[in-house]
């Protein structure tokens, strides 16, 4: 590909609009006759609905519809079909929704959500997954039977909602091979999202039967394709809008909470209703991270080479499975991370329990994966007496390796070992770190790689539509979410140098509309680029050669004989021979009023190639269709009287293939470990004994603020074409948060000599074990 | 949004204000930092709320050597510390706690007087204005009276108010220059509560060397440490008596477990903190 645009530091193309507050979110939007929706929710995390009287709330003024199971009995999931948009016969966590209201303004349903009687009898609850297991209580005893997509590997008398196996080679040969077995232990709350924006939809139901659900969505497909699931609509009758979305990791893929609006909507057709979370209920009644538990055996030779690796992760996948299925899929296909290992057994399990939802979390499963693996990692350094870093480049997946599900890896697919140097070399590691005056603070360095491709269907399908427009500028149809990361302005630079137009001449057409816009799969994975660029390369492929066609007629050359550049179809071999592109665009007309051609129009459309369904017994197969390798390091100070810690610098490196705007690749990079931050030190999502969610505001679920920056953050690049996009890009966006809390872990060991192995890492813990060690 | 309904009043005079105050379920604002969040979660629903910050004598700010620094219960935090620089160079340690309350933008609204009459125990503004022995001005349609801080909580969220009074100002004596350190833990830097905060002020340093100290978030109310300032007053700072000293403080505690740290945490910082605060002021070489 020719480049012109594609690497320069473009300004982001949303940029005023968001600087100025004109940015449109689903909170700002208003309708005549608007009613307002809102939701009662369940106080206990595990419960019989014995009854439900809503009759006192339908009488009271102002309520335009009250919405219960009975009038919804619908359930909703992406991969397993388990969710009820209103709980039915039971509930099984603290906030699940159970009526909902819509009413003249936002004070008489919040009135009339008191006057809902609702019965129940507490059920025993679970909140341990290992406990969970042992299927004393059952959380969804008709688990056999909801319908889902038949890769998943259900254990309904266990709780489980996915067992995924990984069996490459021969671990107990490869356990009689190795000098050394370490085994491990590591494990991580749930966490939450936290966008700026909370969870909102408006939905409207008219008299034809057709449904239009504005929704702040990071699919707004697969968001069409769930509610005409669930509600049994056809999908023609089903429009979704989805304006900007203030910030979605993960927490917005899919379907959520729309499922109500549109219960209540479907009670009033003809007016709109609206429903906006509150923070609490953000927290409390979406999606968070899941919980995870590992334990891990690796057989080590005296040289640090690995010969096998065992690995039980099981993930606490809260009531209902959401992405959760997958999430526990792609976390056991991809252990042990970016390390090649001759054998490999792994059981990654997907554990309901009466916690909050788990779904999917930008790193989907590859942040608590690399917490178990860097953190093991750094432990058979340890034992070996093995620097970490040598450790690890001994040990990395190179050219000619074959990955946990059997891919072969190439030159191309990317250099994680030029990654970890690059990092090494930024935080300065292996020079000891200039120590405060103050001996009670030490500091330390760490480095922590990881590795992790796209986790998506083999067929999920992008497609893009370029329209030329009367005086040759271009409006590019996409349905990708722009949702912070910068997408509109990286594809806009793409399609500049795919089509040789001045990106002042494209638009992104946004909001995205289901009724307009061509179909997209979803705006998840760290797949946006490398999939829709693959869709707009032949697109503008299809654009080029009807305009080339056009032209070949009118100046009697051959097509491959024409080049288009600016505003110019010309001769290559004769460039001052050319034909201004408005003249061509919309067809050609002759003096004499005859005209050819027509509108120009390019269309692109791509499925992922090659990619399979994984082995059910095994994990083997083709199931990823790129890996982006990364590293990161941070250097530390942690205080040895009060556990606090700072961390003074991180650095983050990643194989994007080709950055295609450094800035935006830059603050996507510093956004990912700041986000890392968090959870490695302090996020997390607490409980009552009783399984009472105890962190739902922001009065006790913490992220870091400006005051607890780095003094310093640096990302950076490798650059390795990815040969399966003709950019040679590859995904950078969820990958930065990942692997930064193994690498503060390692840099807390390198200061003060004690390792914690359950997240976050509190100054408690770093107190108790600093005790521990000296005693 | 706040769901239920209340009326709302900005009188301009103190009378004005006690007579609606006087209306059933009356309750005051200040800043609204406090009282408006605990209204959004319903664990307040006053039916009428009485806005002061339109009541222009609250808005005094006075500073002598005998009456001391005066603060009217309407001013913010962020115009007490940046319009007033007798603040800092009198009440250094009083300045640094107000700086680690919220952010910026809380103490553009947040007032001394909000942070005492909520009465938490995480208040962070009270440990050092304890250690600077303040008063409360209180006022009512009666009359007024003054209450010593330390006499002023009795109980999580609970004061010795009673119905229709509310804070005037707050007075802090001038005694001579101090030095010292407000020490705040908490899970992030900013806009978090303190797991545990305390305030350790040297009155008098370089003369009788008076050492005070008073902690937030590891008792029903914030605490002062009158038995450990008792024991080191007039000690030499040595390893052992600074120790002593430390295990005093600790014993003034009796912290418990929440979402922002545990009782054990909180009881060993107890003692950790004051050392750590002599330390850092060079007054004591030991390291723990
Ligand atoms: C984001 C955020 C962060 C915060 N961080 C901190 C922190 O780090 N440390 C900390 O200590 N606090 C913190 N707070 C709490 C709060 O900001 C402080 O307690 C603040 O000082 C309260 O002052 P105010 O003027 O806003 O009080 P208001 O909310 O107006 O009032 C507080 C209480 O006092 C009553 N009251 C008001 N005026 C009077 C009066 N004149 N006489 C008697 N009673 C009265 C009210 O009825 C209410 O019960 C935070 C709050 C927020 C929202």
């Amino acid at each position: 590909m020719r480049e012109k645009y594609v690497g320069k530091p473009i300004p982001r193309v949303d940029a005023y609009e968001k600087v100025t507050g004109t940015a449109v979110y689903v909170t700002d939007m208003f309708f005549p006759r608007m009613l307002y929706g809102a939701v009662l929710r369940s106080p206990h995390p595990h419960a019989k609905i014995k009854k439900i009287d809503v009759s006192k709330a339908k009488a009271l003024e102002g309520v335009a519809a009250v919405v219960t199971s009975k009038e919804c009995p619908y359930r909703q999931g992406i991969y397993l079909v388990d969710r009820p948009i209103f709980a039915t016969d039971r509930v099984r966590y603290v906030g699940e929704p159970v009526a909902a209201v819509a009413a003249e303004s936002m004070e008489i349903a919040m009135k009339a959500l008191e006057l809902i009687e609702v019965e129940y009898e507490p059920l025993p609850a679970v909140f341990d997954p290992l406990e969970a297991m042992k299927g004393e209580v059952l959380i969804h005893p008709d688990l056999a039977s909801y319908e889902r997509l038949p890769i998943y590997n259900i254990e309904p008398e266990k709780n489980v909602f996915h067992h995924h196996k990984t069996r490459k080679g021969d671990v107990e040969k490869g356990f009689k091979e190795a000098d050394y077995i370490i085994e491990g232990e590591y494990s991580l709350p749930q966490i939450y999202h936290a966008p700026l924006e909370p969870h909102g939809a408006i939905a409207f139901y008219d008299f034809n039967g057709n449904l239009t659900v504005w929704s702040s969505a990071q699919s707004p497909y697969t968001l069409r394709n769930l509610i005409a699931h669930a509600f049994k609509m056809s999908r023609h009758k089903v429009r979704v809008i989805a304006p900007y979305v203030g910030g979605g990791f993960g927490g917005k893929a899919g379907i959520n909470m729309e499922g109500i609006v549109i219960a209540l909507a479907m009670q009033v057709p003809g007016r709109h209703v609206k429903l906006i979370y509150s923070r609490e209920e953000d927290i409390m009644a979406t999606v968070v991270r899941q919980g995870m538990y590992a334990k891990v055996k690796a057989g080590v030779k005296k040289d640090g080479t690995l010969v096998a690796w065992e690995e039980t992760m099981v993930f606490d996948g809260g009531a209902y499975a959401e992405y959760g299925t997958n999430v526990v899929r792609a976390a056991g296909y991809t252990t042990p991370g970016p390390y090649y290992v001759p054998n490999i057994k792994v059981d990654s399990y997907g554990v309901y329990t009466n916690h909050l939802v788990g779904g999917a979390f930008r790193g989907f499963g590859h942040g608590e994966l690399h917490w178990a693996v860097e953190r093991h990692m750094d432990k058979i350094a340890k034992t070996l007496g093995m620097d970490p870093l040598e450790l690890r480049l001994k040990n990395v997946l190179r050219p000619g390796h074959t990955n946990a599900m059997g891919q072969k890896m190439h030159e191309h697919t990317g250099n994680v070992e030029a990654c970890l140097k690059k990092a090494a070399d930024l935080i300065g590691y292996g020079e000891k770190p200039e120590q405060p005056k103050d001996r009670v603070k030490r500091r330390g360095r760490g480095i922590a790689a990881l590795v992790k491709a796209p986790a998506m269907p083999t067929n999920a399908a992008s497609s893009v539509v370029i329209k030329f427009n009367e005086d040759a500028s271009v409006t590019l149809q996409v349905s990708i979410q722009e949702i912070g990361q910068g997408f509109n302005t990286a594809i806009t630079q793409m399609a500049a140098d795919a089509l040789h137009i001045s990106p002042d001449k494209i638009k992104v057409v946004f909001p995205i509309d289901t009724d307009a816009n061509p179909y997209e799969w979803q705006t998840v994975a760290s797949r946006a680029l490398w999939t829709v660029g693959n869709a707009l390369y032949r697109a503008a492929e299809d654009a080029l050669s009807q305009i080339k066609n056009i032209a070949s007629q009118v100046l009697g050359v051959a097509p491959y004989n024409l080049e288009v550049e600016d505003d110019r179809v010309y001769i290559k071999y004769d460039p001052e021979v050319y034909i201004p592109l408005k003249d061509i665009v919309m067809g050609y007309t002759y003096p004499d009023g005859h005209a050819i051609g027509g509108p120009v129009i390019g269309r692109g459309s791509f499925v992922p190639e090659r990619l399979t369904n994984l082995d059910p017994e095994t994990g083997q197969g083709n199931a990823a269709a790129e890996w982006t390798f990364g590293a990161e390091a941070a250097e530390v100070e942690v205080d040895m009287e009060t556990g606090e810690v700072k961390i003074l610098k991180l650095v983050g490196v990643f194989d994007a293939g080709r950055v295609v705007n450094p800035m935006i690749a830059a603050g996507q990079i510093i956004g990912g470990m700041v986000q890392g931050m968090g959870p490695a030190l302090f996020e997390q999502i607490t409980y009552t004994d009783d399984g009472k969610p105890i962190s739902i505001s922001f009065t006790d679920y913490k992220i870091p603020t400006i005051a607890d920056m780095p003094d310093e953050m640096i990302a950076d690049f490798v650059e390795t074409p990815e040969a399966t996009s003709p950019f040679g890009v590859r995904g950078i966006a969820e990958h930065p948060m990942i692997s930064v809390p193994p690498a503060i872990a390692s840099a807390i060991y390198d200061a003060v000599g004690v390792d914690i192995n359950d997240l976050p890492v509190t100054p408690e813990k770093i107190l108790k074990a600093l005790k521990e060690k000296h005693s | 949004m706040i769901p239920f309904r209340f009326s709302y009043h900005k009188p301009s005079s103190l009378s004005e204000a006690f007579e609606i105050l006087s209306e059933d379920g009356a309750v005051p604002m200040l800043g609204g930092t406090d009282l408006v969040v605990k209204m959004r979660a319903k664990r307040v629903t006053p039916k009428v709320v009485v806005d002061l910050k339109f009541i222009d004598e609250l808005h005094n700010v006075s500073f002598s050597e005998d009456e001391g620094l005066v603060i009217g219960a309407a001013v913010t935090m962020n115009e007490l510390i940046e319009d007033f620089a007798v603040v800092k160079e009198r009440f250094p340690v009083f300045y640094q706690a107000i700086k680690k309350v919220g952010a910026y933008q809380t103490r553009n609204r947040a007032t001394v007087a909000g942070n005492i009459a909520n009465s938490s125990p995480a208040a962070d503004s009270v440990p050092p204005l304890l250690t600077y022995n303040a008063k409360v001005k209180v006022v009512s349609a009666d009359g007024e009276r003054l209450v010593e801080l330390k006499d002023f909580f009795t109980g999580p969220g609970r004061n010795v108010l009673k119905p229709g009074e509310i804070i005037h100002s707050i007075i802090v004596p001038y005694e001579s220059p101090s030095i010292g350190m407000y020490y705040k833990i908490s899970r992030i830097k900013a806009v978090d509560l303190s797991t545990i905060g305390v305030a350790l002020t040297i009155i008098d340093p370089d003369g009788k060397r008076d050492i005070r100290v008073a902690l937030a978030s590891v008792a029903p109310t914030p605490v002062r440490a009158f038995k450990a300032e008792d024991y080191i007053r007039d000690k030499e700072l040595s390893a052992s008596s600074v120790e002593r000293f430390a295990e005093l403080v600790q014993e003034s505690t009796s912290p418990i477990t929440d979402a922002r740290g545990s009782k054990e945490y909180r009881w060993e910082m107890a003692k950790v903190l004051p050392k750590r605060i002599l330390r850092e002021l060079g007054l004591f070489e030991g390291v723990a």
